[in-house]
């Protein structure tokens, strides 16, 4: 928090006015906190509220000693609940309850709310309530308001931009304005403006720029983020007509860009819909865990764009679930580049070699393949991933080459996929698993569209196009539910192995279901299940059905379609195959080694880019 | 129970016909159902004629939610649905799982509520007739507003929408009946109805006979109870006092049940454990119920069955109504809803509390832990789905309840 001399007000959500806290003599605090705070700790609040509500209570924890009162809005359930926590720990704090339609009725309930609100702090301060020093605040904020939009079309890295904009509206608006005009005084750096693939950012309020910085390094640029930390906090609608300075403080906030708990948002998803394809090209829809609210936008998006402009991630905004987000959003990015071929430049050694190499390292193999020139895998490797995955890979490679008894300069490019790709420093590129796994199946079983894969510590379902390029695609959260370890848990609960499994799978008989979809619960109730003397064989098929369940779920979020293959660890498990099977109702191919696909897919990429880098050399 | 595979089969061949058939079969059963009093049968038929409604008369049925003041649509010849109701019949029926799954695919979250996710799911296997109108509240869920619209579009009906503002706020009643005459004038202007406020003005009377009664009710069920109903028979009494009220029916199904239970009704046994249930009931058998009962425990007050409203004025209907709406105590501070639940504690001397934290209910369950160490009573927040039966671990509920109960025993001892 920036030290003031004023006493802080703290507040929690973009329908409170600024001007009234800065009118009444203190400094307005925007209670957001950091992206680490989402997670930490345990609050009295439940685990169903959202990472975001969490990240404000102990925002507010760490500065309790400056804040003298903290306005909360009752603008979706959690916040409720977050003024809950206030009320039972009589922390001084006022409520405020936001109207979720714009009409004359709530502009006046709304006007006698904020109305009160200026009176109580001028009470608490000691203070005369004062017209003309409110309209004096009014007009430093919409001098701001304006400056910032300036600074925002700058040529700014946006996450830059973001930080800024926040650190700005958290100081003295005065203070704010001198920080604003020394920024926009500088020259104009046009780096990153429109050099990416041009995206709308929507959803959730996500604390921090990282999720903002990692879509920006994946190659895009952010056209607009209608996020309540960025557009929807300032812009305000200039609709000033009622006399009553609270009345028209109710008419501009509430007539803001609606946030999605408003009756008039539907109308604000039809003008962000309409950005695409012309402004934009794809939109990114952020969701923190348990926000209902802005799930209903991504119906909107779906229903009016289809699926496949559509980015959706969940994220909790912790730093230890940035790398999913990475893959996702690179995935996402190679599908709206078409990004087929690596870039090889920075490669000068000539290579007269005729084999390709493709890595996967993932969570829990490394799987190496090398293709001759026509794609025909010479030599596959599978190894445990350990610490030090570089090192493990590079051993690897030497062991398929010794296999083939050729040297390092016959591999004419090698591409790195997988969740520690950026790890392998001897890889001309990288590229997402999505991308190699669906460049892998289709070169192996050429007429699939639908890509399942059940990884050792993540699932991923893929739908590819009839021009062979991804559509969609979804991926599992932090959690262990539909992939590989879950299997390797549960036999281990049951003590047995997996080809155990699937022998038990077949037997006939009941199934009993599971029905914790957390992995160590499921192992506990299926040892509370063993206890009750259910059959091994029944309990098997149950463990069969929840991990169905899970990837049905993966599976409907991108829309089935049919023909379709299982890869990954997972497909080795034929009695899991089966039950996935029998619950899409279509029969699902399995490769031959389907836990080399995404290697097989990566080396396809670097025989494309070598190919393709022949050719500009030849021409 | 039928295979997944069968039920989505079925499913996926469901039109607004083909369920039509499927209420009548409905009908046919309660209609033919032998009921051990007259209340049951007067809530069963009742309810059944809601969904009737729906499905044969859907020009004169309004779907809403919990909450909704049914007070404006009977005046109107409008027949309401609690949208609630019909998670609760999927529910009942296990059929949710094959519901839930196409909710998913249009991009629902998982983590909305499942009586949202149900009905949602419904109107997009095209298995509704689009109703007269649909209308939602925003008190209580988050849901309501964004889930309700999205059926209205789906229809298509119109929409209508009241904004139950926070309770306590400067000018909280006035904004919310001015809302509710606004939606009243236009709705009777648009459907042509003479006389609209004396009829008004009558449905705000039954709606205060009504209240009478159900006090009277809650009154007698601190001592008396009907030993052969299941557990928890009285659950659903919560869509008397929403979708029946204002209409001759809500008023007789309250004065039926005191009836039957003064004549008909036992004292309630001085040994049992009595508990007292938070939040909406399981609508299917749940295995926390079943364990109470086997473990000589009796549920004794639903929290949605009880009210603190004032007594309503048909001379003022509109803020009438508004008052009863915002005197509802899960709204507004946490202190509120608390002073109510240990009223009710004495009223019931209740020995312990079970709260049903629904999965996908922020508001019942987000701060239960917080609030219960205020309570008057132990209180044992069982997070469950109230709608998904597939989601409930029977062993892990059951080992819970149990060492709930042998708490609770223990104390009573000391």
């Amino acid at each position: 928090m920036q030290k003031s001399d004023k006493p802080v007000i703290a507040y929690t959500c973009s329908y409170i006015p600024l001007e009234i806290i800065h009118a009444a003599g203190y400094q307005p605090f925007r209670l957001i906190g950091t992206t680490e705070m989402c997670t930490e700790g345990e609050t009295g609040l439940s685990r169903t509220i959202c990472p975001y509500v969490h990240a404000i209570l102990h925002n507010y924890q760490e500065h309790r000693e400056d804040i003298v009162k903290t306005v909360i809005t009752d603008s979706c359930d959690g916040m409720k609940k977050l003024h809950d926590v206030f009320s039972l720990e009589e922390i001084p704090a006022e409520f405020i309850s936001i109207p979720r339609q714009v009409n004359d009725f709530s502009i006046k309930y709304l006007a006698g709310q904020y109305k009160l609100l200026y009176e109580n702090f001028c009470r608490d301060n000691s203070r005369k309530p004062d017209k003309a020093q409110l309209e004096e605040s009014l007009a430093i904020y919409d001098t701001l308001r304006s400056k910032l939009e300036e600074l925002r079309s700058r040529a700014y890295k946006y996450a830059d931009f973001f930080t800024i904009k926040q650190e700005l509206l958290l100081k003295d608006p005065e203070e704010a304005l001198t920080a604003v005009e020394k920024e926009l005084r500088k020259p104009k750096e046009s780096k990153y403006k429109g050099s990416g693939i041009p995206v709308l950012i929507t959803g959730s309020p996500m604390p921090g720029a990282e999720l903002l910085s990692i879509i920006e390094e994946a190659g895009f640029s952010v056209e607009y983020n209608d996020s309540c930390l960025d557009a929807r906090w300032t812009g305000l609608s200039d609709d000033s007509r009622d006399q009553d300075i609270f009345s028209n403080l109710a008419r501009r906030y509430l007539s803001k860009i609606p946030c999605a708990r408003m009756y008039e948002r539907k109308e604000e998803l039809e003008q962000l819909s309409a950005l695409y394809p012309e402004t934009v090209k794809g939109i990114i829809h952020i969701r923190m865990p348990f926000c209902d609210l802005y799930g209903f936008d991504l119906v909107h998006f779906f229903d009016a764009l289809g699926k496949d402009p559509v980015l959706s991630i969940e994220t909790d905004g912790t730093p230890q679930s940035a790398g999913q987000v990475k893959t996702r959003v690179e995935a996402f990015a190679e599908i709206l580049s078409q990004k087929q071929k690596a870039d090889f430049s920075g490669r000068t050694a000539v290579n007269n070699g005729s084999y390709y190499c493709g890595i996967d390292i993932g969570s829990t193999t490394v799987d190496g393949v090398i293709l001759d020139h026509r794609g025909r895998v010479c030599s596959q490797r599978i190894i445990k991933t350990g610490p030090g995955s570089d090192k493990a890979s590079e051993n690897l490679m030497d062991e398929m080459l010794d296999e083939l008894s050729l040297s390092r300069k016959d591999i004419a490019g090698v591409i790195a996929t997988g969740y520690g790709r950026d790890s392998l420093n001897f890889a001309d590129d990288r590229i997402t698993e999505i991308t190699c796994h669906a460049r892998g199946v289709l070169h192996l079983l050429p007429e699939i569209r639908f890509v399942i894969d059940i990884g050792g510590q993540d699932s991923k379902v893929i739908k590819i196009g009839d021009d062979g390029k991804v559509q969609a695609f979804q991926m599992n959260d932090k959690c262990a539910a539909g992939t590989g370890r879950f299997l390797e848990v549960m036999a281990g609960a049951l003590d047995i192995d997996l080809p155990m499994m699937t022998d038990l799978g077949k037997e006939p008989g009941e199934t009993v279901p599971i029905s914790s979809v957390c992995t160590v619960f499921a192992e506990s109730e299926v040892i509370s299940l063993m206890g009750k003397g259910h059959t091994s064989s029944s309990i098997v098929k149950g463990i069969y059905r929840a991990i169905t369940n899970r990837l049905e779920g993966m599976v409907r979020r991108i829309g089935f379609i049919v023909p379709a293959a299982v890869t990954g660890g997972g497909a080795l498990n034929k009695g899991l195959v089966k039950t996935l099977e029998s619950r899409l109702d279509t029969p699902l191919s399995v490769p031959e080694y389907p836990q080399i696909v995404g290697a097989v897919g990566a080396a396809l990429f670097a025989m494309d880019s070598c190919s393709q880098r022949t050719k500009e050399a030849g021409s | 129970m039928p295979s997944n595979k069968l039920i989505d089969r079925v499913m996926n061949r469901l039109t607004p016909g083909r369920a039509r058939l499927a209420v009548l079969i409905y009908g046919l059963r309660l209609y033919t159902t032998r009921y051990n009093y007259a209340y049951d049968r007067l809530h069963n038929r009742i309810n059944f004629r809601c969904f009737f409604d729906a499905f044969f008369k859907p020009e004169k049925s309004v779907w809403m939610t919990l909450l909704f003041p049914a007070e404006l649509l009977y005046p109107l010849g409008l027949s309401p649905i609690i949208m609630e109701s019909v998670g609760g019949i999927l529910g009942a029926l296990g059929l949710t799982r094959s519901f839930l799954k196409n909710t998913i695919e249009k991009g629902i979250p998982s983590s909305l509520c499942t009586f949202h996710r149900a009905h949602l799911s419904l109107a997009l296997k095209n298995g509704l007739y689009p109703p007269a109108f649909v209308t939602a509240v925003s008190a209580l869920c988050d849901g309501n507003l964004r889930s309700l619209q999205e059926v209205s579009e789906f229809f298509p009906s119109p929409f209508f929408f009241i904004d139950i503002p926070e309770p306590d706020t400067p000018g909280a009643q006035e904004f919310l009946a001015s809302q509710l005459e606004e939606l009243y004038s236009r709705l009777a202007f648009s459907r042509r109805v003479p006389n609209s406020v004396d009829r008004l003005k009558r449905a705000v009377e039954l709606a205060e006979e009504t209240r009478i009664w159900m006090n009277k009710v809650n009154k007698l069920r601190a001592e008396r109870y009907f030993p052969d109903q299941p557990p928890m028979s009285f659950a659903w009494n919560v869509l008397n006092q929403t979708a029946h009220l204002g209409c001759e029916d809500g008023r007789d199904f309250y004065k039926t049940l005191y009836h039957d239970l003064e004549t008909e009704g036992k004292p309630i046994p001085e040994n049992v454990l009595r508990f007292l249930v938070l939040h909406l009931p399981p609508t299917y058998k749940h295995p926390a119920i079943d364990t109470i009962a086997q473990k000589n425990g009796m549920v004794v007050m639903e929290e949605f069955n009880t009210n603190s409203w004032p007594p309503l004025d048909p001379e003022d209907p509109f803020g009438s109504i508004a008052e009863r709406l915002l005197s509802f105590h899960l709204i507004g501070p946490p202190e509120r809803r608390i002073r109510h639940i240990n009223q009710l504690v004495e009223q019931y001397s209740a020995d312990g509390i079970l709260s049903f934290s629904h999965w996908g209910c922020r508001h019942s369950s987000g701060s239960i832990h917080m609030m219960k160490e205020k309570f008057n009573a132990p209180c044992l927040p069982l997070e469950t789905d109230l709608v998904d039966s597939e989601s409930a671990s029977e062993g892990q509920i059951k080992t819970r309840i149990e060492s709930f109960i042998e708490m609770l025993d223990s104390r009573q001892e000391v």
